[in-house]
């Protein structure tokens, strides 16, 4: 339906815009070479094409100093009347400009021009403005909008692997809810908050639903002197995102469709009622000590067997909850811009709509659905004027409106229900359409009927809408000096939104029975209620404020000294709507930034910049911060020793960079961390009471202590971070790269000193800026590109490596050094080591003579596990040699690591051939763990009984009596109820959560101009998309890049496959 | 001239800015300038109060047995005497602990009412703050600053009964820039004399009354100053101080343990001292004072009399239903006022959606007397052989109705009044408000596989019983919803120190017969012979000898105590926990909740058969709970950790 509309919506966009396109045609095609005879004048001809071959109809053709002018024909050719020395420019829009000089004898001259986009990869956008790529002395990475591919609603979801620096993970495929975490460089902070600053044409705001085609570039600045600029807020790394804008050209019309279809990847599989009943045979017989006779199994056959059969599915149900769930799911995106200006006026504008619905399987019976579903609406309008010659105004608008359904229960308390609620006790609903409803159900989420989570607890719709708008005005100062310019920058942005809720339950049965006539005997449960009125949950909402004023310099001295400097102040606020206490004030931000470049030659270039931040967090005296860095750069290449080389390596640069910046995102639990706070709501007391039989309290006393004591000198974070990196081209471009090592150290994270002794009986330890981390690595990239004949080849890598280590976080030290955190990369576990499964070798056996139920007694010199171990269950290791299993033995040294991962690469391979075009990426994540057993009651069969917990397919793969050797199994003894023993956090349940993905491919075709000139296009491009093709991991049960998440009762990530349609016009 | 210009500019640019905003801009914490700080305090009547109502918070409430809060009472379980499903402590004697895992810590919480009291000490105003009807008087400040004294006192006293001598604070360190005081042990003379002369101190003025009486009669009619009743009185210190010093003279602080005996300081200060007896007469002096007090003041047992005889049965259950003159020292919290908590926890699951978790065990069931007075192996009519009628005389709120109960496992017929009104056992009847309802006529507690307390849930006690002591019986009155019955939980109570004093003349001199005649106080109001009785008719005579004076005494204690948060110390302070020894602690068992009832006594797969729940163990070193091993880690040295930690 939608997709009917959205094209309808393309297709008279561009039929509104088509009498243009073909009034431009006309006068284009119109050639017109000037034929001023002058003596000794000749003519050339040529043809231009542009670097893949295809013609360039319409570029002009003038002579350096002489009115004589040409413009190419629809075949890309021209004439032109020259004389010989004369230099020839050709030019085109979209094109970098190529020189030729007319060399005698010379009869045809043909160009081939490169395309624009080389504008990109000439400046590098950095913080507060841009700098030519060549002179950068700093590590920023940068990729171009189209290149990054983004394959879904969220941008963050496509960055993993596509820029060097960055590591990103996705911990829930949830629509709306998807957003994946990401870091530059890892994280150096276990108190602090680590997410990087993401600056939005030069504003801080979010990035995750910025529609992909708005985006021109994105910068990653990760050393110290791309980040100083920012202060205090600099030291998490930064994103530069910048949105297209206008350019002189013939306007341009831009559409997109894509429709997608997704899979989830990896959900659950519940065992079913005959199996997970059987098991729990096994397991309870495993609790007799697998006795040979007068045991009865919990379940009898003939029970089994109405479950095996599904006879009676009231009764004896097999409730797969998983059914539930929808084998697809489907979104879809349609684009639409347009580009183009005068010389005074230029304006990018553009729309955008994306929708994707959810999992969840639609009720036919009920009136409404509940299925979540995410529609997004994007608009942007970037204008430019030019004012005077020397004056220039920006005024750019965008906004987000987002709309959701979402089922009244959350993803997480669904899956949750789905991987706990028993399969065997009720169906989903009673065969006859009644709902159904397990008696004993405690109201927090035991035994609750995931089907009526679903389908009878109503839903939720919420809308949120964001705008944005900013105005800059930017004034040239030639008239003082050349180069000097002024800019001033206002911005507005806010948030609103509302959850709407309507809530019911289900007017709910339980069957006991069946009636002499077969009719189900049902006992009400729940009387059951109507969908609700519509109830308010939250409010979403934030007001944020930014100004900017700067002063810039740039000028050329003598051909060989570039020197810029900027000068620059801003000062941002942003305000909560619907929080709490003192979040409700306004978060405020001053800061002055200096920057200052110079370059000699090309050859060598110093960088020396500063910001300057006051929070208002912080205590007087104590907000403001001064953070500098310092950068170098040596381009080798440029040096005319190294000129024999060129043909060879072409590019040659060292880098290096060092300095201080800040983190304010302190993680401070409260605003205003130095102020001295008391508990007015701590433990007080009733003096006395009213009578001496059933006398209620009275007297009330109160209670009041200290909480925080003043700490007036509380500050921010400060990072000092070095880089070098160097930067390769070799044979003509054909293979370029780049390499850092960086190495950084956090110092003053803020923590409550824990090395306080409890007799000073403080209520909290005094909060300092106490803490060290450092984060070393390496990140890089490499391109190489090959034209063979047609075809065109392009392999690309990234990868980023950073490894953090914990130097102080006033640890008090413990007994065994390996349970000390000090040392460790943030987030490693302490858990148990463990040797594998007890086998009966370990035991003396007593065997009872009437039933051969076995007594199991662990072997002397065997370590005392504290609990009564059986064969099957782990034997962990007993680190300490004390001969008792107890929590001593637990170790940060087990080889297993923090759920984020150490490493993210990427490796992409794009050919294209005569318009055929087609791409492979294949992403991957290292040096991470994930936890099976980080929710026990979801993955443990029977940890809470047979009637309150479920069990998945994997279960099957368990220690058995029969083969008590084996310990190449998932689960080890199954013991009929918790059994806390098995469920230590250990290595048994690590897995490495290390993956390759087969993340994208994308093939399809795209016409070339010649054959679209003739219908009046410009671009027309068919393609296919695949995403999450294959995962090569070892976690195996759910998808790894879910992390621990709820042991995998998580809201899937799927695979999908997209097809899509670009038209330019 | 330009550059001039690039510099005029730049300046007038950025000074305009930063001049027009910066002052005030990042000001935003200015708004709250006026909150309440520190120094706020003792100059504010409301403020004053607040702070010392929360010196109670180091009061332990030994009447929640659910929860692991070390200042309730998680010592119930961990000493066998009764097991509870729904505590994280079910299973910690079981897997056991080390000193960086022992979740039952006061340390870190005693030590903040610690400085608490030590900051009100020092700062409240003595002349008083506040003005008109909010006043607090200069006397009244007086008052409560001895009243900090006490509690400071008892903070020592936990910290001492379960850790033995700990640091002393001498000094009230800065919050924002702690200078982190050396601290040591202090050794166990200097814990008690410190806690004595606190205590000591505060007995010599007289800003604390005698007592909560404000009239006495006798027995029913005596009043009381209720609107204070948590707020210490002269004969609570007195009590505190007899406690401190019968722990002082018992075994395990006295030269009783050679392990403890070898520990020292870095300094090598002994920390145990050597056994000296005349800390028994130290401790004679203190209960004599006290207990001279208490009769000038009118506190005696509570008895309910009827025609000038004691009523057993009625007595032990209002003793902990209404305000009475037993009571030396309360506490005005108490886990069984609420609805959700203690009474929720010990009803069926099926009365009232109910918990149904904590449950006596066998062990426990075992020590109860038989309604001759005497132990379970020692009375012939004693058998476990047979299901009988029992009459359940813990039915009625006004203990006049009973009933009678059919089937009853003979082991609980014939046992003494406090036996029925303790424990609840199979098939015994619930309260009679709740058989009067439509519906429940026929209601009994049922522990068995499909009873209402069964081990289907867990919501189930698991030893096939469950408490019934401290229990009011009208609550259960209105069906589905559980009513509230307010009431305080005794901290110190007369029988208490009647036990105590028996126990101290015993010490000093065995012949001495106030020691039967205090033990008989008890045993009469009771409802069971007096030992006075039973040698008289000749059945058991204990008097005179030592030993078996001594066993009467720890037994009267378990029996009269259960569940009071005495057990878990008495055991260790007279070191009788280890294996085969009088408190066994690797003993844990109850009836079997997964047998049929249906099947004969003592079968495999009969209800009734005594069965090992839990395989506890026991080691020396937990006759002294372990520091927390991150304050051994910090005192470098310094801090001592207890023997075998």
């Amino acid at each position: 339906m939608k997709f009917k509309y959205s094209a309808l919506l393309v297709v008279s966009a561009m039929a509104l815009y088509s009498p243009r396109v073909l009034a431009g045609d006309a006068s284009e095609n119109d050639l017109n070479p000037q034929n001023v005879m002058q003596t000794g004048q000749r003519t050339i001809k040529g043809l231009v094409t542009e670097s893949n071959g295809n013609p360039v109809i319409g570029a002009t053709i003038n002579i350096v100093g002489k009115k004589g002018a040409a413009v190419t024909n629809i075949d890309g050719r021209y004439e032109l009347q020259v004389t010989d020395g004369d230099e020839i420019v050709i030019s085109y829009l979209g094109f970098g400009s190529e020189k030729r000089i007319v060399k005698k004898g010379v009869d045809v001259l043909n160009v081939q021009m490169q395309q624009a986009s080389t504008d990109l990869n000439d400046v590098v956008v950095v913080g507060y403005g841009q700098q030519k790529k060549e002179s950068v002395v700093s590590s920023v990475s940068v990729v171009s909008g189209e290149d990054l591919h983004v394959s879904s609603r969220s941008l963050n979801n496509s960055l993993a692997g596509k820029v060097s620096g960055l590591l990103a993970v996705q911990r829930s495929g949830e629509p709306g809810w998807d957003d994946a975490q990401f870091w530059i460089r890892g994280v150096s902070s276990y108190a602090g908050g680590t997410d990087p600053l993401v600056i939005v044409d030069g504003v801080p705001r979010k990035m995750n639903d910025i529609d992909v085609d708005e985006i021109e570039s994105f910068s990653v600045l990760k050393d110290a002197a791309a980040t100083a600029v920012y202060g205090a807020e600099g030291a998490n790394g930064v994103v530069l995102i910048t949105s297209k804008r206008g350019k002189s050209q013939r306007t341009k019309i831009n559409a997109s469709v894509e429709y997608g279809v997704s899979t989830p990847l990896r959900l659950p599989s519940l065992l079913d009622s005959y199996s997970y009943l059987s098991l729990y045979n096994e397991a309870k017989w495993n609790d007799a000590g697998n006795p040979e006779s007068a045991f009865t199994m919990p379940f009898s056959d003939e029970i089994l067997e109405k479950y095996r059969t599904g006879a009676d599915p009231d009764l004896y149900p097999n409730a797969n909850w998983m059914d539930m769930l929808k084998k697809h799911t489907e979104n879809q995106r349609y684009t639409v811009n347009f580009r183009g200006g005068s010389d005074k006026v230029r304006f990018f504008v553009s729309g955008a709509y994306y929708t994707e619905n959810g999992i969840y399987k639609k009720n036919e019976n009920a009136t409404f659905d509940s299925n979540v579903k995410f529609d997004r609406y994007n608009m942007r309008t970037n204008v430019d004027f030019d004012l005077s010659k020397s004056t220039r105004m920006s005024v750019d608008m965008s906004g987000q409106y987002i709309n959701r359904v979402a089922p009244n229960k959350t993803a997480a308390q669904i899956f949750n229900g789905m991987t706990l609620m028993p399969v065997h006790l009720i169906p989903m609903i009673y065969s006859d359409g009644t709902p159904s409803e397990h008696p004993a159900t405690d109201g927090l989420g035991l035994r609750d009927n995931p089907y009526n989570y679903l389908y009878f607890s109503g839903y939720c719709k919420s809308w949120e809408i964001t705008y944005q708008t900013k105005v800059t005005l930017e004034q040239d100062l030639n008239f003082i000096t050349d180069g000097l310019s002024v800019k001033g920058t206002v911005s507005f942005d806010g948030t609103a939104g509302q959850y709407i809720n309507r809530t019911m339950s289900a007017h709910s049965f339980y069957a006991t029975g069946r009636n002499a006539d077969g009719t189900l005997i049902l006992e009400q449960k729940n009387a059951g209620s109507a969908l609700s009125n519509p109830s308010a949950s939250s409010s979403p909402g934030n007001k944020k404020i930014y100004l900017e004023a700067s002063l810039n310099y740039k000028h050329t001295f003598g051909k060989l000294h570039d020197v810029t400097g900027l000068l620059l102040y801003n000062q941002k606020e942003t305000q909560y709507q619907n929080y709490d206490g003192l979040s409700l004030l306004p978060y405020r931000k001053q800061s002055v930034v200096a920057r200052a470049t110079y370059g000699y030659d090309n050859r060598y270039m110093m960088e020396g910049s500063f910001g300057m931040t006051g929070s208002e967090n912080f205590a007087p005296g104590h907000r403001w911060g001064i953070f500098p860095a310092i950068g170098g750069a040596w381009f080798v290449s440029h040096e005319k020793f190294f000129q024999h080389l060129l043909s060879v390596v072409n590019k040659f640069k060292l880098r290096a960079s060092i300095g201080l910046t800040g983190n304010d995102e302190i993680g401070a639990s409260s605003r205003f961390p130095y102020l001295e706070t008391m508990n007015t709501g701590a433990t007080g007391m009733n003096l006395g009471i009213s009578s001496i039989a059933n006398g209620s309290s009275q007297n009330w006393m109160g209670g009041l202590t200290e909480n925080q004591a003043a700490a007036i000198n509380l500050q921010w974070e400060v990072e000092r971070k070095a880089d070098v990196g160097i930067d390769l081209g070799f044979l003509n471009g054909r293979i370029d790269m780049s390499v850092d090592y960086f190495s950084d150290r956090r110092k003053d994270i803020l923590l409550d000193r824990n090395t306080i002794p409890a007799m000073t009986g403080l209520r909290k330890g005094p909060t300092q800026n106490f803490g060290v981390v450092t984060n070393k690595g390496v990140d890089g990239n490499i391109t190489f590109k090959e034209h063979i004949g047609k075809l065109n080849v392009q392999l690309r890598g990234n990868f980023t490596y950073s490894k953090n280590k914990i130097v102080e976080c006033d640890e008090v030290s413990h007994l065994y050094a390996y349970q000390d955190y000090t040392g460790c990369s943030i987030g490693t576990p302490l858990i148990y080591i463990a040797d594998g499964l007890y086998t009966p070798d370990d035991f003396n056996v007593t065997t009872n003579s009437k039933t051969g139920a076995k007594t199991y007694t662990l072997k002397s010199g065997l370590p005392n596990p504290g609990a009564q171990v059986s064969p099957g269950d782990i034997k962990y290791r007993d680190m300490n040699g004390d001969g008792v299993i107890n929590d001593y033995d637990m170790t940060y040294h087990s080889n297993c690591n923090s759920s984020n991962p150490k490493t993210v690469y990427g490796i992409a391979l794009d050919l294209d051939y005569k318009g055929f075009f087609g791409g492979v990426f294949f992403q991957g994540a290292g040096g991470c763990s994930v936890n099976l057993m980080s929710k026990a009651t979801n993955f443990m069969p029977f940890n809470q009984g047979v009637n309150a917990s479920s069990a998945r397919s994997e279960a099957l793969n368990r220690w058995t009596y029969s083969d008590p050797y084996n310990q190449d199994v998932l689960y080890p003894r199954m013991h009929s109820e918790s059994f806390s023993y098995n469920l230590k956090q250990s290595t048994w349940w690590y897995r490495n959560a290390s993956f390759i993905r087969f993340k994208n491919i994308e093939f399809g075709y795209q016409f070339n101009h010649h054959q679209l000139r003739s219908v009046g296009l410009e671009n027309l491009r068919f393609y296919v998309q695949g995403t999450n093709l294959i995962t090569w991991d070892d976690v195996k049960y759910w998808d790894p890049e879910l992390g621990n998440a709820n042991s995998g009762a998580q809201y899937p990530i799927s695979r999908s496959w997209k097809f899509g349609v670009e038209i330019t016009f | 001239m330009k550059l001039k210009n690039i510099i005029f500019l730049a300046i007038s640019v950025c000074s305009f800015f930063i001049l027009t905003s910066c002052n005030d801009y990042l000001d935003v914490s200015k708004e709250m300038n006026e909150n309440l700080t520190m120094d706020k305090v003792f100059v504010n009547p409301t403020y004053t109060r607040n702070w010392y109502g929360n010196i109670y918070g180091c009061v332990s409430d030994y009447s929640d047995m659910v929860n692991v809060n070390p200042l309730d009472n998680p010592w119930s379980n961990m000493c066998g005497e009764v097991s509870s499903q729904a505590a994280a402590t079910r299973d910690v004697m079981v897997s056991g602990f080390t000193a960086g895992s022992a979740q039952c810590q006061r340390w870190t919480s005693i030590y903040q009412y610690i400085r608490q009291a030590m900051i009100f000490i020092r700062d409240a105003n003595d002349e008083g703050v506040g003005s008109g009807t909010n006043r607090i008087t200069s006397q009244e400040i007086a008052r409560m600053k001895d009243d900090a004294r006490f509690l400071l006192a008892y903070c020592y006293y936990s910290l001492f009964e379960m850790y033995g001598p700990v640091p002393i604070v001498r000094q009230i360190d800065d919050a924002a820039y702690p200078q982190v005081y050396d601290y040591e042990r202090a050794s166990v003379d200097e814990t008690v004399n410190h806690i004595d002369s606190l205590l000591a101190d505060v007995l010599s003025r007289d800003n604390l009354p005698t007592s909560l009486i404000t009239a006495k009669t006798d027995g029913v009619g005596t009043t009381f100053n209720l609107n204070e009743a948590v707020r210490p009185t002269k004969i609570a210190a007195m009590a505190l101080r007899a406690r401190l010093w019968v722990f002082a003279a018992s075994p395990l602080y006295n030269g009783g343990w050679d392990k403890a005996m070898a520990l020292k300081n870095d300094d090598g200060k002994q920390l145990f001292p050597a056994k000296d007896k005349n800390k028994w007469v130290i401790a004679k002096q203190h209960l004599e004072e006290l207990l001279d007090a208490c009769t000038s003041a009118g506190h005696t047992l509570y008895e309910v009399k009827v025609n000038g005889s004691i009523q057993p049965e009625e007595s032990i259950y209002k003793l902990f239903q209404i305000f009475n003159q037993e009571i030396l020292w309360c506490d005005t919290n108490n886990s069984y006022s609420g609805q959700w908590t203690m009474e929720k926890y010990t009803n069926p699951r099926d009365v009232n959606n109910s918990y149904g978790t904590v449950g006596p065990t066998q062990e426990s069931v075992d020590r109860f007397f038989t309604k001759s007075g005497l132990g379970i192996n020692e009375d012939n009519n004693y058998h476990e052989d047979a299901l009988v009628d029992v009459i359940n005389t813990a039915y009625d709120d006004n203990c006049k109705d009973t009933h009678t109960d059919h089937n009853i496992f003979n082991m609980y017929s014939n046992r003494e009044p406090r036996f029925y009104q303790d424990v609840i056992y199979q098939g015994k009847s619930w309260y009679k408000v709740f058989m009067n309802m439509a519906g429940h006529e026929n209601y009994i507690a049922d522990f068995s596989p499909n009873g209402g307390s069964g081990p289907t849930s867990t919501d189930t006690p698991l030893t096939g019983y469950m408490l019934g002591k401290f229990k009011n019986r009208i609550v259960n009155d209105a069906s589905g919803y559980q009513a509230t019955y307010s009431r305080v939980w005794i901290q110190f109570r007369l029988a208490d120190f009647f036990l105590y004093y028996a126990e101290v003349l015993n010490e000093i001199d065995p012949t001495d017969p106030r020691i039967v005649q205090y033990i008989d106080y008890i045993r009469e109001r009771a409802g069971i012979p007096t030992y006075a009785k039973l040698a008289e008719t000749g059945v058991k005579d204990i008097r005179g000898d030592y030993q078996k004076q001594w066993e009467a005494i720890e037994h009267e204690r378990f029996v009269e105590l259960y569940c009071e948060g005495q057990r878990y110390f008495d055991i260790r302070r007279w070191m009788i926990c280890g294996k085969g020894k009088l408190a066994d602690q690797t003993k844990f068992g109850g009836m079997n909740e997964y047998g049929s009832t249906a099947v004969s006594i003592g079968q495999d797969k009969s209800f009734y058969k005594r069965t090992s729940l839990e395989n506890r163990q026991w080691d020396d070193k937990m006759y002294l709970y372990p520091i927390p091993q991150s304050t051994i880690q910090l005192g470098q040295g310094r801090m001592v950790q207890n023997p075998g930690w």
